[in-house]
């Protein structure tokens, strides 16, 4: 689930605000070995403005926005949602979509009432190639070499990301840049912040599947099943959850679905590869706070609270065994908290909440803030005389929270997929008919909301207001480094092998540092350095 | 005249040819025609750019062959030893098999067990590999009996020192019945007066399966060494790549699955296409090379020579 991973994922890192270089006036892909077959109009001139931001005035938020600190929550869904669209946006013709998936796969179209529904509305086919999210860069890989981008493609791994984009990506500035883009509502509602990632070259072209803060790493719990074990009180240190952890193993149910490195690191502050110390841009690989973190894990594993499978497991089977109680504790985006709500709704008692970030030795650790998408989608370029079109069909995918196509779009029908229980939609058994990834096309800007369950939305506002008071923002947002396009994933892959073989405890800790020279010959210093250049130059 | 002797030999095996037409057609598209890709080896290749568009980079994916990179010369240990140890010991389990299949009298009961043990060469490596984890993981069946009862539990998927027994003994669940019908096939062609003749002669059947039985399996068993030998280099890509996150790169990376992901997932497509071509190269040798030898021992091998 690499866009869950606090430290930058290797996706994450790849397709990290290239946008904000886009911006700064900076080209953004100077260094095409090809010799330069960007298109792209901007030249050396002005960048197109991003699209503005027009938040959707319907509905007042009960939890307002603190800037930087939360989103917006909301106890009740808006009551009598109005519809912000009219007539069908599609043209009839079929639309082809490819995206990752972090769900179980839905019904098939024609078992499936909300898809048929969802194709009726749009008044297309909307035709989804669904991948596991673990799998997908692999899917896009071959998908692109094969040359068989669909209409929507959710943008995965690759080299040189600024050359793909020009050719292989529609051009969106004229619909999207500035005002332009209030012909779409739903997508105005997006942050502009969040469409820096989708400028190229001063081109738009993708739109953000945006997060905001609800895109914070997270580790959650099962707060019934510690009620039940008589656990009240929230470990202070790392010694006391792993107590814990040994408490609440036995039988068939494992503390951990993961090897938990990712919290780890943020209990001794250094959650991420990259950081900005002091004004400047750095790598922590060198750390020997990684050690502990790794020796920690390590610890726990060889403690047997770890489940057996987690190191081959995929995201959907550790969502499945938080549901079913064989987990205690899930890593996973903060977001989760109200999808895994949805998906174990038959539950009874089900209670899960968020483990603050502690800090190893006590105190609060870092928590990592990640970019604000959870990735962009681009139209392809050989669609681009259905762009107006497949915009709209974007639009309506962006719907606002507190419309009619909102509750449509993430709950499904009335009576099928959910139950009005005074204006809230309650998950029924066929709430899974949703998970069409649809939103992995576009999607609406998020809230904190959870249907009929107040407290939640009250403990997650909270919990972002909490972690958030010590974080840190994703370095690498904005910046740009041609080596990172070319070879970070495969040496980040193999630092990801070593950190694994050595919380497995195959390899020695010691290891650790052994991998982090290997990582920086192989490429990773050049990574650095190339970053520091970006972030100098990003600083004026 | 030779040109009209042609023409009415081609006449003749017309019907032959169309017959084999589909057939060479499948071939060249989808065996020949994608072997011109392999250009890509000599260039910067990015998909989107395309392989004609690419820049010609000469040698410079066949660089990290030559310097000998951690994780080439890691794939290629595992490949060999894992090669090794499936000659050695996957190899003759169907011989093993056949043989002793081919002594059985009960005539029903020898369907029963050929039946049984075909069947799970029809299974794809995604059922095998989960059958295993779902008995043999961490959390499978038989660790949860154990635990439920209060016993010590092994650690056998997921553990990267046996990794290899585990991948060889999948593939002799899963392959070993499925190769014993070629040699049956032998074994059924075999003169049956040759054993009446022997056992007039005395012979137990300890001397009957060595001077009778072996000698008739020799043609076969080279053919198929020197066809495995071909395949050296392969070791099973599927079985291998579905149970890699368990155990990890370092035990697990063998050359197929490194093409795999050093190309589609890292995105790295010439240097694991020139790693593949050269894997491809040696291959083509290694059989030739065994047929050679096969030639000078006075076997058929391949072709006659």
């Amino acid at each position: 689930m690499s866009a869950h991973t606090p430290h930058p994922s290797r996706r994450a890192v790849l397709t990290t605000g290239l946008g904000i270089a886009a911006l700064a006036g900076i080209a953004a892909c100077s260094s095409n070995p090809d010799g330069g077959n960007s298109q792209g109009g901007s030249g050396g001139g002005a960048a197109a403005a991003l699209p503005d931001y027009i938040p959707f005035e319907g509905v007042e938020a009960d939890l307002p926005v603190q800037d930087g600190r939360t989103s917006s929550g909301f106890f009740a869904y808006p009551a009598g949602p109005a519809a912000i669209s009219t007539g069908t946006p599609s043209d009839g013709e079929p639309i082809t979509a490819m995206g990752p998936t972090s769900f179980a796969l839905p019904p098939a179209m024609d078992q499936n009432a909300f898809w048929q529904e969802m194709n009726e509305r749009l008044g297309s086919e909307l035709q989804i190639t669904l991948t596991p999210a673990g799998e997908y860069d692999a899917k896009f890989a071959t998908t692109v070499a094969g040359r068989a981008l669909p209409d929507f493609f959710h943008v995965g791994s690759t080299q040189s990301l600024p050359q793909f984009m020009a050719s292989e990506a529609a051009d969106l500035t004229e619909f999207l840049s500035g005002d332009a883009i209030a012909a779409y509502p739903g997508l105005a509602n997006i942050p502009t912040a969040s469409w820096q990632e989708c400028a190229f070259d001063g081109r738009i072209r993708a739109i953000p599947i945006q997060r905001g803060l609800v895109n914070l790493p997270t580790l959650f719990a099962r707060q019934d099943l510690l009620d039940a074990a008589g656990i009240t009180e929230t470990p202070q240190n790392f010694a006391e959850l792993s107590d814990l952890s040994t408490e609440l193993t036995g039988g068939n149910t494992w503390a951990w679905g993961s090897l938990p490195l990712a919290y780890a690191r943020a209990t001794v502050d250094i959650p991420s590869y990259w950081m900005v110390v002091d004004g400047t841009f750095t790598s922590t690989l060198d750390d020997e706070r990684h050690e502990q973190a790794l020796d920690a894990v390590r610890a726990l594993q060889a403690a047997g609270v770890v489940n057996p499978d987690a190191p081959s497991a995929p995201g959907s089977a550790r969502k499945d065994w938080f549901g079913a109680g064989r987990s205690i504790f899930h890593e996973d985006s903060f977001i989760a908290w109200f999808s895994l709500y949805v998906q174990h709704g038959s539950v009874p008692g089900l209670n899960i909440q968020a483990l603050p970030v502690i800090g190893f030795d006590g105190g609060t650790g870092t928590q990592f803030v990640p970019k604000p998408n959870y990735g962009i989608t681009a139209i392809s370029a050989d669609s681009a005389d259905r762009v107006e079109t497949l915009l709209r069909v974007a639009d309506y995918l962006a719907a606002p929270f507190g419309t009619e196509e909102y509750l449509f779009c993430k709950f499904g029908i009335e009576g099928v997929n959910y139950e009005l229980e005074g204006t809230d939609p309650v998950p029924t058994d066929a709430a899974s008919e949703v998970n069409i990834g649809s939103l992995y096309i576009s999607d609406a800007a998020r809230v904190v909301y959870a249907p009929n369950r107040d407290a939640v939305v009250q403990a997650a506002w909270d919990h972002q207001n909490r972690v958030t008071e010590k974080s840190f923002q994703d370095p690498t947002l904005g910046l740009y480094s041609e080596t990172a396009s070319r070879k970070l994933a495969s040496l980040q892959g193999t630092l990801e092998d070593a950190e694994l073989d050595i919380m497995l405890g195959r390899r020695p800790v010691s290891d650790w540092s052994v991998a982090v020279e290997e990582f920086n010959s192989g490429g990773g210093a050049d990574i650095l350095a190339e970053y520091q250049a970006a972030f100098d130059e990003k600083q004026g | 005249m030779n040109s009209t002797k042609r023409a009415a030999r081609l006449r003749r095996s017309a019907p032959l040819l169309a017959l084999a037409a589909p057939g060479v057609l499948l071939l060249l598209a989808f065996q020949y025609y994608p072997l011109i890709g392999n250009v890509i080896a000599f260039k910067d290749y990015l998909p989107f750019v395309g392989v004609w568009e690419s820049p010609w980079v000469g040698l410079e994916n066949f660089e990290l062959i030559a310097r000998g990179d951690h994780r080439f010369v890691n794939a290629l240990t595992n490949t060999l030893i894992i090669t090794l140890v499936q000659v050695l010991l996957v190899f003759p389990v169907p011989i093993a098999l056949a043989l002793a299949l081919n002594s059985m009298v009960s005539e029903r009961i020898k369907r029963l067990v050929q039946s049984v043990l075909y069947l799970p060469h029809f299974l794809s490596w995604v059922i095998v590999v989960a059958v295993f984890q779902q008995f043999l993981g961490g959390a499978g069946m038989i660790n949860n009996f154990l635990r439920a009862n209060d016993l010590d539990t092994f650690s056998l998927i997921g553990n990267a020192d046996l990794f290899i027994p585990l991948v060889t003994s999948q593939l002799i669940w899963k392959d070993a019945g499925w190769a014993t019908i070629l040699f049956l096939a032998v074994l059924s062609q075999i003169d049956t007066t040759l054993y009446e003749a022997s056992t007039m002669d005395g012979a137990g059947r300890f001397r009957q399966m060595w001077h009778i039985t072996l000698p008739a399996l020799k043609g076969i068993v080279i053919l198929l060494l020197i066809l495995r030998l071909g395949d050296a280099l392969s070791v099973g890509f599927e079985q291998i790549i579905l149970q890699q996150p368990a155990v990890g790169i370092e035990a697990s990376e063998v050359l197929d699955t490194y093409v795999y992901n050093v190309g589609i997932v890292d995105g790295s497509w010439s240097e694991a296409t020139a790693v593949g071509l050269v894997k491809g190269i040696v291959s083509v040798l290694l059989v030739l090379g065994a047929n050679k030898l096969a030639h000078l021992f006075g076997e058929d091998g391949l072709y006659r020579s």
